[in-house]
């Protein structure tokens, strides 16, 4: 069984910079694997017999290290498109830039994504990957079982737990739970450098459909900070008192 | 101005048919697939799915409807996502989340774990939209909520659900709670965590947690879980209990009327944040303030 | 020259971040410092992601990896870690099990370590009166009419002696008098008659028992014996140069992190109105504590490229075990200093990270010892 997993290059969120007009600065984060897609990462290199790694994003996403990082946790190959043009797209133009990225990769099987992206965390491109396709996708997948050319999945629901089969190719998106990230070690990141990696331009232009209005780091709300030791005289009578009073 | 409203939960499809109306709605329809809705929407569609169907795969048969409504409201459930997403993709667009606000200039939702707020609009003609609960107000929400019956349209290869199992609701719903008693990683263990539900319990509140404790050690469900990726509370009083106030989980957190900090660290972020902080251990501080409620 | 990491030396390092954060979690730490012992989780954990194999032959199993690689992981498995536990001690013994034992101990030990995650053998080098000065040694082993040998003699500040199935003992060959400088290595089984253990008890380290170690009348046969016989001392010299500079890679990752709660704790410290890192006094102390770090980094990666290009480092490695170990322990006495009072308490680690790196002065080789090694190779280097 041949399986994609999708995941995106997102700058590491503790080198944001937060300016004083409350604009965000990127220009000192280093790119990572965004957090939740190693869990995907990880269930595709359990599952599958060969696991492609597949991403689009700006030219800056082809960087070595990234994609070393990548492929010590698993994969066997790795396929992305890396264009100025396909930098900071919508879910919807991620979609069809990641869908001519799969076709490239070969049949598949199964594209396996993680819970959200570190940045937007909207659960969409998943879905709209599927659309593209014309794919089946289950979502929240906490468990995943492959047996023939069917994925039994357990989804992790708000209220239950919904056990689904879904006959494949299929877009399943995985929670954390699904499988934990390997620690990749020397001789994986040794290997890794080794790999073949597919790096190509954008196939084509992809309409944007969102416009960002404004993007700024949020006021912070005015508590009133007043912070007392356990050990003091009525500390806790007085924040018993305060409590009661909120209510 | 026609509005789809999609929800899954009877009181948040009232808050977005509330919300449909301070867009400036003048139909509103409705479709929710947990319990019925009266007095919020001028049609309501009632769709029965069968018997093994994903609720998710409502899509198909909400996608007339969504073409012909200038805007779709749908709430941001992981069901509601797959609807929305689908009937985005159908109508090339993508749906930005409003976790924060829904206004006429767009969907304010959080950014990077927090980092920053993000206000976000359709740039074609067509608006779906995601909209957490405790967003909208439901008391704008109005209508005759006349019923039109909707066969179920399946979607090709759909996926089939075999079993169902509730989940086993132990603690009450930190959503829908006054008092919400956070529990981080300051609890050295798992028995400790009684000392919150006492606190809790005290209080007519529910517990909560970081999500370390789900996903780290198991001690408590996901599904009380406060964070980015996980609830947004709103209580009047929301205890941070062993709760450093990193970010991720501050921000589901942060629009509660008042904010408590226990924790011994007392350079922990969670001070910067609260209204009121004492310095100790959540062994010692959770039952003296219990006890002196 | 470059001093930039490579990128599998940066994977490396994110690798080890994310191990340190998984396993060494508060709690845990705690747990190991009263229990004197680390959880098998985190020895399997640490096998599974194969840090303890680099350095070990590929035909064994291992992962080539340079000096500098390895220091690198050392300094990051402490520094994140922040307490100094057994693992990469862990690789020492195996490391001269992997050098000098025979074919069938390699063997016993590569797969006791990738069944176990512990390595095979503790070292027993030291004695009650032979510590530097090893010619004092009065560990034996006498030739039996049948060939076998019998090791009697005491050995002290055996790390982990008593819970590692074997103790690799350099004993003289037959005569215990100081004119006797013919030493061989053993690789000894803890449960052979005559071997017994008593615990001593450290003022810091406490998560890495060590013990005394007694031999009576061991017996011992030739195939118990790692390289030449006569050779033994030598054998661990070899060694000792590496090792003092991975005792410096782990002392320099403690005192960054000494370093790192101090300065966060100086910026959070009001005093006088003010953050106290608005102090000069504290500002001087801050600085000469990164000068410190900075400057026992420099020589560590220095003296340890030394050793990848196939340089003699017998200065090198002295200097930077004297330097380095004192000065990184001075870092953590002066992150004492900036937390005051309050880094007197167990309730934050500093005062834990300060007796742990106090050992590190005396392990591996005395602060006096270094000096002699060193001051004589000064004297030879400029001499005319």
């Amino acid at each position: 069984m041949r399986i994609a997993v999708a995941f995106k290059a997102v700058p590491d969120s503790q080198d944001v910079q937060v300016a004083a007009d409350r604009t965000l600065d990127f220009s000192k984060a280093k790119l990572a694997i965004s957090e939740y897609d190693k869990n995907a990462i990880e269930l595709g290199a359990q599952l599958a017999d060969e696991a492609v790694a597949v991403t689009v994003g700006g030219s800056d996403i082809d960087n070595s290290k990234l994609k070393k990082d990548v492929l010590a946790r698993g994969m066997a190959r790795l396929c992305m498109a890396a264009d100025d043009a396909l930098a900071g797209l919508d879910a919807h133009a991620t979609a069809a830039a990641l869908a001519d990225v799969i076709a490239k990769a070969g049949d598949v099987d199964m594209v396996l994504c993680g819970d959200g992206s570190a940045d937007d965390y909207a659960q969409q491109v998943d879905v709209q990957l599927a659309e593209k396709l014309g794919w089946p996708v289950v979502t929240a997948a906490a468990k995943v079982e492959v047996s023939g050319s069917t994925a039994v999945i357990v989804r992790a629901l708000e209220e239950c737990k919904e056990t689904v089969e879904v006959e494949l190719p299929a877009v399943v998106s995985v929670t954390p739970d699904a499988a934990e990230p390997r620690i990749p070690g020397m001789k994986d990141i040794l290997a890794a450098g080794k790999k073949p990696m597919e790096v190509s331009g954008a196939d084509g232009s992809y309409e944007r459909v969102l416009d960002t209005v404004e993007c700024l780091a949020p006021e912070q709300a005015a508590r009133k900070q007043e912070i007392v030791d356990a050990a003091d005289d009525g500390a806790v009578e007085k924040l018993a008192a305060a409590i009661k009073a909120a209510l | 101005m026609k509005v789809l409203v999609i929800a899954e939960h009877a009181d948040v499809a009232r808050e977005l048919a509330g919300g449909a109306r301070s867009l400036g709605a003048d139909e509103v329809s409705l479709v929710c697939f947990g319990g019925t809705v009266e007095g919020a929407a001028d049609t309501v569609l009632n769709i029965a799915v069968p018997e093994g169907a994903l609720v998710d795969d409502a899509h198909a048969t909400l996608a007339p409807f969504a073409e012909q409504a200038d805007v779709t409201l749908v709430e941001a459930t992981r069901r509601g996502k797959v609807i929305a997403g689908r009937l985005a993709a159908k109508l090339g667009a993508a749906a930005p989340t409003a976790t924060v606000a829904l206004t006429q200039d767009g969907a304010r939702g959080t950014y990077f774990g927090g980092v920053a707020e993000r206000v976000q609009k359709p740039a074609t003609g067509a608006a779906v939209y995601l909209v957490a609960a405790g967003v909208c107000d439901a008391a704008q929400a109005s209508g005759a909520g006349e019923a039109i019956e909707v066969a179920w349209v399946a979607p090709k290869r759909a996926a089939q659900v075999t079993a169902t199992e509730p989940r086993e609701r132990t603690a009450a719903d930190p959503t829908k709670s006054d008092v919400v008693v956070a529990c981080g990683r300051g609890f050295a263990a798992e028995k400790d965590l009684q000392l919150a539900r006492d606190l809790a319990g005290k209080l007519g509140g529910a517990i909560a947690c970081t999500r370390p404790l789900t996903e780290g050690v198991n001690w408590l469900p996901t599904e009380l879980y406060v964070g980015v990726s996980g609830l947004t509370v709103t209580p009047k009083v929301y205890v941070a209990a062993g709760v450093s106030g990193q970010m991720q989980h501050m921000v589901g957190c942060n629009r509660s009327g008042v904010v408590v900090a226990v924790n011994k660290d007392k350079n922990a972020p969670v001070f910067k944040q609260c209204d009121y902080g004492i310095v100790g251990d959540v062994k010692e501080v959770l039952p003296a303030l219990t006890a002196a409620l | 020259m470059d001093f930039a990491l490579t990128d599998e030396q940066q994977l490396l390092l994110e690798s080890v971040d994310e191990f340190c954060e998984r396993y060494f979690t508060e709690d845990v730490v705690k747990q190991m410092y009263e229990t004197h012992c680390m959880p098998d989780e985190i020895v399997e954990a640490y096998r599974d992601a194969g840090f303890g194999l680099m350095g070990i032959p590929e035909e064994y199993g291992g992962i080539p990896a340079d000096r500098v690689t390895i220091g690198l992981m050392i300094e990051r498995l402490y520094h994140k870690s922040g307490c100094m536990h057994i693992l990469y001690q862990n690789s020492l013994s195996m490391f001269d099990i992997m050098e000098f034992g025979t074919e069938a101990q390699k063997q016993e030990a590569m797969e006791h370590y990738l069944e176990t995650g512990w390595p095979i053998a503790s070292l027993s080098i030291s004695e009650p009166g032979a510590g530097s000065d090893n010619r004092s040694m009065t560990a034996v082993t006498k030739k039996q009419e049948d060939g076998t040998y019998k090791l009697s003699g005491q050995k002290t500040w055996v790390t982990m002696g008593s819970v590692l199935p074997y103790t690799i003992v350099v004993a003289k060959d037959e005569d215990p008098s100081s004119d006797n400088g013919s030493m061989s290595l053993w690789l000894v089984k803890m449960d052979t008659p005559g071997v017994s253990t008593a615990p001593l008890h450290k003022i810091g380290q406490q998560c890495i028992p060590f013990c005394e170690v007694y031999f009576d009348d061991v017996v011992l046969t030739e195939e118990q014996r790692m390289g030449n016989s006569g050779e033994g001392f030598m054998m661990l010299m070899k060694n000792f140069e590496v090792e003092r500079a991975y005792i410096v890679a782990e002392q320099v990752g403690l005192a960054q992190a000494a370093l790192e709660d101090a300065a966060k704790y100086a910026n959070q410290r009001i005093a006088f109105g003010k953050p106290i890192t608005r102090l000069q006094m504290i500002q001087e102390l801050l600085c000469d504590m990164e000068i410190k770090v900075q400057n026992t980094r420099n020589m560590l990666y220095r003296t340890l490229w030394m050793m990848d290009e196939g340089q003699p480092v017998q200065l090198e490695s002295a200097m930077l075990k004297r330097y380095g170990c004192s000065e990184c322990f001075n870092v953590a006495n002066d992150a004492l200093e900036v937390y005051a009072g309050l880094g007197y308490t167990t309730e934050v680690r500093i005062g834990r990270l300060w007796a742990d790196m106090r050992g590190n002065m005396f392990g591996g080789g005395t602060h006096e010892i270094m000096a002699y090694i060193a001051g004589r190779q000064v004297a030879k280097k400029y001499a005319e």
